[in-house]
């Protein structure tokens, strides 16, 4: 890892804060010209991958996001095969398995992209497949509710970041046991049923999903990429705005800031549990975290954590077990590298060849 | 005979350190407005513990009167869980500051369970790296093949002189709390070691069988995280040899209602090893030795000596003072005679300069100890514990890899072997890895797993003997106490 130095220290903090900015409003607020701040962002682009992306509602996409986990003792071949399967299908977005779990069994972490109809159908028909004989995999899964993205560089300071003590973690989540309900869930992009949208809807929010910022140019590219027929600036803006406002939540992205290892933490709670839960703790803990993707519904968690080195994966589980109580089950697993992360434009292929290109309203 | 005990319990225990009617330690700290009040005996075992280091670090306490202390701990059913005596915390300053800055976050925060309060304390305990210069890597490394050596022969070694070898050790003892310790051939003194693996079986509830083990007179520690279903307990079972027997049938009318799986090992040998040659310029190197016993036909050959300690059964002419002298001796074998002394008066056993050193002769010359290093901060902190069922074959193939791993400690059964793994932080999936492939080969039949952040103690020997009989053929007590099934309510 590069250190980072104080001007771009600065702006990945305030962006962090406010994904939302853009580089002239970014400008205003650290008041520098804009040219240093493209400046600095365009280095940062280079050697840190620094983009803002978009986390959606994926129901104002037509999409339902389904997560979970499936588990198994070490050197199981069911689990291998049921990985195959989530790396095979295009409606798989993300695929993590362990090296190493906090229960030593071996894991898969997944989410899919469930469009309406047939194919979503058929996607969980596989997944119960899976759960019944003749393989029988441990196997819980759900849709979503909500999704969050979270980048705390407070404990950055460009170089390194402050040790995450297991002691203190733990004790706070104990704390706030009681009054987790008021505790404020921020950042989340809360995921509504879906609705039916147009193909072209959907390109546009594949792009956004890439880059928050992105400007009609870049749309005009993509479409043209994509064979789609050209449009007019003035069009090509409108479209950019209206799928903005389905609500898009946007956070930063960034990679080489030393957060080298990656950890999945899963929560399973019993459903009869309000939302005064460890879910909503671990939720709330996460903000604090240097960098976590959470999703959950009603009774699953998920949690992604980029870690630096120096943290104990193995005392923050430990910390998290003893939290969990009888009625819920929690599991801590290092991911190995062969992990999978797409995005919306992953499915543009499967919706297009579903619908057929000459349609432009469609049922996704 | 057994010589006339200084104190006997918490009757005799200094006055000052006693409060009659909560049974709570009443001693005074300057820090004490950090400290949280608790009533929850379980809870207030663990403050309890961190007060007298406190009290013991800022001079509140002598040592004499920390140990009559921690001697009164050993009542709470909470030391056979976590057995700590806390005068054998390193005196330093990061210990310190840590323990009452947990101390202090558990005030902020409102809590007071057991569960918080051990966790202050085990957090504070988890020791941090700490770098380690050349001269003092170089003597660790003499010790770790030798640590009886004396001061003129490392200093020969390495060319240095006997002060400076002194120092270091000194600061090794200092930072990275360097102890030589020592295994004790129980046997020999009528004595054995079993260790019960177990996973609960459906609807048992852990906190029940940890309280009936717990009160079980013979258990000398018990290990299960609340993260894997897998534990285990070990016990020091007295003679006569029938003994044996009547307990593994207490085990087994237990396992059929409490557990799942249960294997109960009877210790054949045991051992410990460390490698500090893999630690090159401040990083571990991987040791492939593991790996090696996957390609090979012959087991990979260990470079010296194989250090284990077997056990060989009763020896003829040992006596009660030889065991209690060789135990106390075997928790610190560098200590001079002068301290030993002190230290089992303080303990509670009064022996005269001359019985001191006939016993510790005896354990050297009869080959009843094995002596090992104890070390911590050097860039280890990912604990394993692993179970291996496996044929005699593959317990010595196993046995002759695992001593080229940084830091091992065995124990031999006729089950298998059960390995204690400590390893840096960014080998442990390999590591890990490494071990759970040993169950790909016929010899063995089961690799089963327990990770720590922490190792725990044991109860101290001296404190079993005090209620066993020593015969004429070693320790031994009625078989009737031996009934393990009665301490649990199923």
């Amino acid at each position: 890892m590069k250190p980072l130095g104080t001007g771009a220290l600065k702006l990945l903090r305030k962006l962090a804060i406010d994904p939302s900015l853009s580089q002239a409003e970014l400008a205003k607020e650290l008041d520098v010209t804009r040219s240093a701040v493209n400046q600095i962002w365009q280095r940062l682009r280079k050697e840190c991958n620094l983009s803002v992306r978009g986390s959606f509602d994926y129901g104002q996409l037509g999409l339902r996001l389904v997560f979970g986990w499936a588990s198994d003792r070490e050197g199981s071949d069911i689990l291998p095969k049921f990985s195959r399967w989530l790396t095979s299908s295009p409606l798989t977005v993300v695929v993590m398995r362990s090296v190493m779990s906090s229960m030593m069994d071996t894991r898969v972490y997944f989410e899919a992209l469930l469009p309406q109809g047939q194919r979503g159908v058929w996607f969980l028909d596989q997944l119960e497949r899976f759960k019944k004989n003749p393989y029988n995999l441990s196997l819980v899964y759900g849709f979503a509710s909500h999704i969050a993205n979270h980048l705390n560089l407070g404990l950055f300071d460009g170089r390194g970041w402050d040790m995450i003590d297991g002691f203190r973690f733990g004790a706070t989540i104990d704390s706030a046991k009681g009054y987790a309900d008021v505790l404020p869930d921020v950042r989340t992009s809360r995921q509504s049923d879906p609705v039916n949208v147009s193909l072209d809807d959907f390109i546009v929010a594949s792009i956004i999903e890439q880059d928050f910022h992105a400007t009609s140019r870049q749309l005009e590219t993509n479409l043209s990429e994509l064979g789609e027929p050209k449009m007019s600036e003035r069009t090509l803006r409108r479209r950019l705005s209206a799928v903005r406002k389905k609500r898009i939540v946007p956070y930063l992205r960034i990679e080489n800031i030393g957060l080298s290892q990656r950890i999945a933490i899963s929560l399973e709670e019993a459903r009869e549990l309000d939302d005064s839960s460890l879910s909503r703790l671990l939720r709330v803990q996460a903000t604090t975290l240097p960098k976590a993707r959470v999703v959950h519904n009603d009774n699953l968690t998920s949690m992604i954590l980029d870690l630096p080195e120096s943290v104990s994966w193995f005392a923050i589980s430990q910390v998290l077990s003893e939290s969990a109580g009888a009625t819920s089950t929690i599991c801590t697993f290092i991911a190995d590298d062969s992990q999978i992360w797409n995005g919306l434009d992953s499915l543009l292929e499967v919706l297009v060849e579903h619908t057929g290109k000459d349609s432009r309203s469609h049922h996704l | 005979m057994i010589p006339q005990m200084v104190h006997q319990g918490p009757g005799d225990v200094n006055p000052r350190l006693n409060k009659p009617d909560s049974g709570s330690l009443q001693i005074r700290t300057s820090y004490d407005e950090m400290i949280p009040s608790v009533t929850e005996p379980s809870a207030r075992f663990y403050i309890d513990v961190m007060k007298i280091f406190l009290a013991l670090y800022e001079g509140a306490l002598s040592l004499e009167e920390a140990v009559s202390a921690a001697e009164t701990l050993k009542e709470n059913p909470e030391y056979a869980k976590n057995a700590i005596d806390p005068t054998l915390i390193p005196l330093t300053e990061e210990y310190k500051d840590r323990i009452l800055s947990n101390l202090q976050t558990l005030k902020k925060f409102n809590l007071f369970t057991r569960d918080s309060v051990r966790s202050a304390f085990t957090f504070a305990l988890l020791t941090p790296d700490a770098p380690i210069s050349k001269t003092d890597l170089q003597i660790l490394r003499i010790l770790e093949k030798n640590p009886l050596t004396t001061l003129v022969d490392a200093a020969e070694a390495i060319g240095a002189t006997p002060r400076t070898i002194a120092r270091s050790i000194e600061r090794l003892e200092r930072n990275f709390f360097l102890r030589v310790a020592a295994f004790v051939d129980m046997t020999s003194f009528g004595a054995h070691s079993h260790i019960l693996f177990f996973t609960l079986a459906e609807g048992i509830d852990w906190e029940e069988v940890e309280e009936g083990f717990a009160l079980y007179p013979f258990t000398k520690n018990i290990l299960k995280t609340t993260m894997t279903d897998l534990g285990y307990a070990s016990f020091l079972i007295p003679g006569p040899e029938e003994n044996l027997s009547i307990f593994a049938d207490h085990v087994s009318d237990i396992s059929a209602i409490l557990f799942d799986y249960s294997s109960l090992h009877v210790q054949e040998a045991t051992g410990a090893n460390s490698n500090m040659s893999l630690l090159k310029d401040g990083q571990w190197q991987f040791s492939d030795a593991m790996l090696k016993i996957k390609e090979d036909d012959e087991a990979p050959e260990s470079e010296g000596e194989m250090r284990l300690l077997e056990c060989r059964g009763w020896q003829r002419g040992l006596t009660a003072n030889d065991f209690i002298v060789t135990a106390e001796y075997s928790k610190a074998l560098r200590n001079p005679p002068r301290i030993l002394r002190e230290n089992l008066r303080m303990e509670g056993w009064d022996f005269d300069g001359k019985q001191i050193a006939q016993s510790v002769r005896k354990s050297h010359d009869r080959g009843l100890i094995l002596p090992f290093l104890s070390y911590s901060g050097v860039g280890l902190p990912t604990n394993f514990c692993f179970e291996i069922i496996c044929n005699r074959e593959w317990q010595d193939r196993i046995l002759r890899a695992v001593i080229h791993l940084p830091s091992v400690t065995y124990y031999l059964s006729a089950r298998g072997i059960i390995l204690w793994v400590q390893v840096p932080s960014h080998h442990q999936v390999e590591y890990y890895r490494a071990f759970r492939a040993l169950e790909d080969f016929e010899g063995v039949r089961s690799v089963q797993p327990i990770m720590t952040i922490l190792l725990k103690g044991s109860r101290s020997e001296l404190d079993f003997v005090r209620y066993w009989r020593f015969s004429s053929r070693g320790w031994t007590v009625d078989p009737e106490l031996l009934n393990l099934g009665s301490y649990f309510p199923y």
